[in-house]
């Protein structure tokens, strides 16, 4: 494997501003430890392969979201085909129950009950929930993923009221 | 991840690559050496012209493996492309390999096993009565058949799938 400085210095600077993001993502995509250190290890070498060719298209951000969203994607389908498939957010009705012990528990039953929802979705529809969970908007959403801004704004909405829905019923049980 | 273990990774990858690859051709060359063996030792014309047809096939298949392996392998790379872009081409690329299983998979090993089977229940050596002959030509016949009609339907159904895919994809941008 030949040395190119530059494709290391960029890897290094994009996992040290997005290496968080990665994890996240990873973990909205797998629930099972071991797979998603495996996954997440499988998007560190997918974006240091893909920095070699780095043509400026577009922002490092966007390029390292495309890239691991992409590994993500790819992983899911591999994982998914031969198994039921995912379900569009109007078909989820319930979240798993919560326990609630204290406040710091209750906000990791949370991000995992929100993690579980999420790893049940269809590609794209995880795809900018999970960007919009980043703090992304629409905008910088509709670039990485191809969408339009329109489009994405629409899928925000509805995965918004169908969260809070599902949150909502959850918490009255 | 550090950069060593990135770099190790990326090897480890490509390996797994080449030994995907390794492990057609070897399949493909037990299948050449076997019916190149028959096309020299059985005397029997028929069934040497139908095994030397099949190592053509078995040789063809080789290298259209070989020619979608690098159009993946080159997919794999280009992991910057927007994630519907890049998911949509991923769907192509699966549904032309699939959708075309007759003419690049099936299809070339037609022609041999026809005049192979031809060969060995027609040989003027075996010396069965001809109703015997027809029973021996069209049990194989039909045996090859339900093999090749089983493939066909399989790779039919996983192209609707991908075309459900595809079309939900198009719907969402």
């Amino acid at each position: 494997m030949r040395d190119n400085p530059d494709q290391d210095a960029r890897y290094l600077d994009a996992a040290a501003a997005f290496g968080p993001a990665m994890q996240r993502l990873a973990r909205a995509s797998e629930a099972n430890a071991e797979r998603r250190r495996d996954l997440l290890q499988d998007m560190h070498v997918a974006l240091w392969r893909s920095l070699a060719s780095f043509d400026g298209r577009c922002s490092m951000r966007t390029w390292v979201y495309r890239v691991a969203h992409n590994v993500a994607a790819s992983y899911i389908d591999r994982e998914r085909r031969g198994r039921a498939g995912a379900v569009s957010v109007d078909e989820i009705e319930h979240l798993p129950e919560a326990r609630s012990l204290s406040a710091d528990i209750e906000q990791s039953d949370a991000i995992e009950k929100l993690n579980a929802l999420i790893r049940k979705l269809a590609a794209t529809d995880r795809q900018v929930l999970t960007l919009y969970l980043e703090d992304l908007d629409a905008a910088s959403i509709a670039e990485i993923t191809g969408l339009s801004p329109g489009a994405v704004a629409t899928r925000i909405s509805r995965l918004k009221a169908q969260l809070a829905k599902s949150f909502h019923e959850t918490a009255n049980v | 991840m550090s950069l060593a273990e990135i770099h190790t990774h990326a090897e480890r990858f490509q390996s797994r690559i080449r030994w995907r690859n390794a492990i057609e051709y070897i399949a493909a060359a037990l299948v050449v050496a076997a019916f190149g063996w028959m096309a020299f030792a059985v005397p029997v014309p028929m069934v040497q012209a139908g095994a030397i047809l099949i190592v053509a096939g078995a040789l063809y298949v080789c290298w259209k493996l070989n020619e979608f392996g690098r159009a993946a392998t080159k997919a794999e790379l280009d992991k910057a492309t927007s994630l519907t872009d890049f998911h949509r081409a991923e769907l192509l690329r699966q549904r032309a390999a699939l959708s075309t299983v007759w003419r690049w998979y099936l299809g070339p090993f037609v022609p041999g096993l026809l005049v192979f089977l031809g060969g060995v229940a027609f040989a003027p050596e075996l010396d069965a009565p001809s109703a015997a002959r027809f029973s021996i030509f069209a049990t194989g016949l039909g045996f090859t058949g339900i093999i090749f009609a089983a493939v066909g339907a399989l790779n039919a159904m996983a192209v609707k799938k991908l075309d459900a895919e595809i079309a939900a994809l198009d719907r969402a941008a």
